[in-house]
């Protein structure tokens, strides 16, 4: 693996202090803040009536009627800051060039459905622009993007979630240039909620300072990445070279961060590490301080424990005071107006600052004015609800003014192979050890109705107000880890990717019932932490202590695969040794209605319920540690919806797929297709004249369609085979009519509801 | 005026158990002197919140402005947190 080397090099934002980079720049320099009173929604009933939103908003100034009513805010919000991001990275659409999106959203389309007041009889036009991949999808169709897309949900780092995931693409060779950041609009259902939870500040926000309570926010900003060698090549401007990211979980609780701020501690070391740069260059860090409680001096801990005696002379701020906590986009308006600061010599400060609050006086503070400063390294760092956290270490190119230099002479170090070493599922057909073969083998028209209580599993698992797709997903976390470890006793060091395409909408109703009944001041805090899709991850992770790399994801149909694909560029990047993937999915009534308006109600296949876990691992600490190896990761591919051709889209993904994984099609044994039969079903058919005598069979039939799992499934049961001995998988594959004896390696393929696809080679 | 023993029923009931969603047990089995958070019920700071603003919904007071210190005192058990509520209903009649 080469030492990751990715430029940015493009900018756009707009934010509660401007509308493009100049003018929020310019309104940062003056101290100016976004932070006023609340225009849009009522606040009177609130203890904090005010909040950075975006002034005089129009869609109508960007957008065409039609595109306003396909559109969430919080996709236009998307669009409006990558127009300003493209014009200014001028990527020329060179043919056949890769380029992906990677988006970071905590509340996704949220506005489409509150606006409705109800949670029947919803209006479909509306509804469909609210699940979370949606905000991804239409943006990457809106500038015909072809790449991998993926939507980040972890809350409040997810842009920082999503610039790390867009890193990972470029350094593993899966697009030539990615877009990330990420958006969110102000909502007033968000707001109730922090509100229930006494975090709001009365006055404008100030971390650190005596004042506790954090502002709230709306905006998006997304950066052009391109690896360094690229963008050298075509003389792209450079605003900075990003050398490591990490990513950790807290495994502490729904909503407050780990005291000692040993999470956020976690992620620093993981990207320094990657980043291989002795701490003493790092000379600024751009911190998540929301300004509560809880958080400031937490985070200010983790730091110091970090860099010792040193941390004292390292420049620190939150850039909070001035646009607010914009939550899922929090990280990479912060990140770019950091680098926007540090083009002109200077650092960004907490502004509003009176005087350093217990626990935060020692740091060394920009407050109130930018500081004249150009460190040769800086982080970036967020934290959120479910305890992930993420931190960002860069290189300042503004520092030394010549070119970056490419790290061409240094070391490489050997990519590992990553493994299969355990897996377990609940689902209707699965049996008490979380396998699922044998039922597929015996099957004869089972319901796929999930009767699965995590109470009677395993007492000491359930909490109480735990929803289905939490217990389920521990359900299965428990079966993959006693597969696969065989004891109770694990180190913390495991990471844990998790992909759910809608959380749990049964929260959900419970949150936005709550406020329907009583009123948005009385809005249900118990509830709230559950809004917020990264809370199921977070739950599995503090059930379990995995306090290694930690992401949470939406995809639409493609999440149980993109799950598997991250986990291994983590595992391959030598980010983490052993990554649990997963993928949920729940029945709910809201959950109905939004098959209705995405139209998966009209697929042949019934909905069904359960989670899948597997576990993966660097081969050499699998053997090392005696873990059994069911199978081999080869290989991934991914595309977005290709002129609305879904065949088109897939045929990529199995290219690219095959060519990374260093196969030949004459080498694929078998294809599993986990898809939905409302868009896709053309696609299947000609998929299945045009393989010839490769056998592709789709399991939905039988398990039913689990938008978010159902990939992951299906990846199990090609684990399940593949691990047989050739006797037993001859029975197998006669028994459930499949024509091929050999079962050496196989692709597991996956559409979404929106036509995107993902493939991955799996072999013995 | 409602009695002790009914705000202490309605803590039980309306709030913890139905508020909160307690489960496995019932309202004459929380303990009056037992303690709300950490060893006794094991309520969490969310969900301490939520007791807040179930009193204030259920009774019709208002806590804006309580220091952490006297929710702390006050909302230390069933008992506690009645003769709390009984305190500060008296004011909202007299006043």
């Amino acid at each position: 693996m080469k030492p990751l080397q990715i430029a940015v090099t493009g900018i756009g934002i707009i934010s509660s202090i401007g509308r493009n980079k100049q003018e929020v720049f310019e309104n940062m320099k003056q101290n100016q803040t976004g932070i006023d009173s609340i225009q849009s929604f009522d606040v009177s009933m609130f203890i904090s009536k005010i909040g950075a939103e975006i002034k005089g908003y129009d869609p109508s100034e960007h957008f065409t009627p039609e595109e306003q009513q396909s559109l969430d805010r919080c996709a236009q919000y998307a669009i409006i800051s990558i127009q300003e991001v493209l014009e200014e990275a001028n990527l020329q659409r060179e043919h056949n060039k890769t380029i992906g999106l990677a988006f970071g959203t905590c509340n996704g389309g949220l506005n489409s459905l509150e606006h409705q007041k109800t949670l029947s009889n919803l209006d479909s036009h509306l509804t469909k622009n609210y699940p979370f991949f949606q905000q991804g999808d239409a943006v990457a169709k809106y500038f015909n993007l072809n790449g991998p897309v993926k939507t980040l949900n972890s809350a409040c780092v997810a842009s920082g979630n999503a610039i790390g995931f867009a890193c990972d693409m470029l350094q593993h060779g899966y697009a030539d240039v990615m877009i990330a950041g990420g958006s969110d609009s102000m909502s007033p259902s968000v707001y109730a909620g922090f509100n229930a939870l006494k975090a709001l500040n009365e006055k404008p926000c100030s971390p650190y300072s005596h004042h506790y309570g954090l502002s709230l926010g709306e905006g998006a900003a997304f950066l052009v990445l391109e690896p360094l060698e690229k963008a050298v090549a075509r003389k792209a401007k450079i605003y900075s070279v990003i050398i490591g990211y990490g990513l950790s979980s807290d495994a502490y609780h729904e909503t407050a961060p780990e005291p000692e701020g040993k999470g956020i501690l976690r992620a620093v070391k993981m990207a320094v590490a990657q980043g291989g740069v002795d701490k003493e260059r790092i000379g600024y860090i751009n911190t998540h301080g929301t300004g509560t409680k809880a958080n400031d001096p937490a985070e200010l801990k983790g730091l110091q424990s970090f860099f010792g005696e040193q941390f004292y002379d390292i420049y620190v701020s939150s850039s909070k005071a001035y646009f607010g906590h914009n939550l899922g986009a929090a990280a990479a308006i912060e990140y770019a107006t950091t680098l926007l600061a540090l083009e002109k010599g200077l650092l960004p400060a907490t502004i509003h600052f009176e005087k350093a609050r217990e626990g935060c006086e020692n740091a060394k503070l920009v407050t109130n004015e930018m500081q004249v400063h150009s460190p040769e390294y800086f982080l970036c760092n967020n934290s959120a609800f479910g305890g992930h956290n993420v931190s960002i270490l860069s290189k300042n190119v503004f520092h030394s003014p010549q070119t970056p230099n490419l790290d061409g002479d240094s070391e490489t170090t050997k990519q590992s192979d990553v493994v299969v070493c355990g897996f377990g599922t609940v689902h209707a057909l699965a049996n008490k050890s979380g396998k699922v073969l044998l039922s597929l083998i015996n099957y004869s028209s089972q319901t796929t109705q999930l009767e699965f209580s995590l109470k009677e599993y395993k007492k000491d698992l359930y909490e109480r107000r735990m929803n289905p797709l939490t217990q389920y997903s521990i359900g299965a976390c428990d079966l993959a880890l006693k597969n696969s470890l065989k004891s109770n006793d694990w180190s913390e060091d495991i990471g844990l990717v998790y992909g759910t395409s809608r959380g749990s909408l049964k929260s959900a109703e419970k949150y936005l019932g709550s406020i329907l009944e009583r009123g948005f001041e009385n809005a249900s805090g118990v509830y709230f932490p559950d809004m917020v899709l990264n809370s199921t991850a977070g739950k599995i992770a503090k059930k379990f202590r995995l306090k290694g790399f930690s992401s949470s994801h939406s995809s639409g149909g493609t999440d149980g695969i993109y799950a598997m694909l991250y986990g291994t560029t983590a595992i391959k990047s030598g980010k983490q040794q052993i990554i649990l993937v997963g993928a949920g999915d729940e029945a709910s009534d809201l959950s109905k209605e939004i098959d209705r308006a995405l139209l998966l109600s009209e697929s042949t296949y019934e909905t069904a319920e359960g989670s899948t876990f597997l576990m993966l691992a660097d081969e050499e600490i699998a053997k090392e540690q005696g873990l059994d190896i069911y199978a081999k990761v080869k290989g991934f591919g991914m595309s977005s919806n290709l002129e609305n051709d879904i065949y088109q889209t897939i045929q990529k993904c199995v290219s690219q797929c095959l060519s990374d994984a260093n196969l030949t099609l004459s080498e694929i044994d078998f294809i599993l297709y986990h898809n939905n039969n409302v868009f896709d079903t053309e696609a299947f058919l000609q998929l299945k004249t045009d393989m010839g005598n490769i056998p592709i069979y789709t399991l939905n039939d039988m398990c039913g369609y689990m938008e978010s799992n159902g990939s992951l499934f299906h990846t199990q049961v090609a684990v399940e085979l593949l691990s047989l001995s050739e006797q037993k998988q001859k029975e197998v594959t006669r028994s459930l009519g499949w024509t091929r004896d050999r079962l050496n390696t196989r692709l597991i393929l996956a559409t979404s509801i929106n036509g995107n696809c993902i493939a991955m080679a799996i072999s013995k | 005026m409602k009695t002790l023993n009914e705000i202490k029923e309605i803590i039980k009931v309306k709030i913890l158990i139905e508020r909160l969603e307690l489960e496995d047990i019932r309202a004459d089995e929380i303990e009056d002197e037992e303690p709300l958070f950490g060893d006794g019920l094991g309520l969490d700071s969310v969900e301490a919140l939520d007791v807040v603003a179930g009193v204030e919904a259920e009774f019709g007071i208002k806590l804006q402005g309580l220091e952490e210190e006297e929710i702390r005192k006050h909302f230390y058990s069933v008992a506690t947190l009645a003769a709390f509520v009984e305190e500060q209903l008296k004011e909202k009649v007299n006043s």
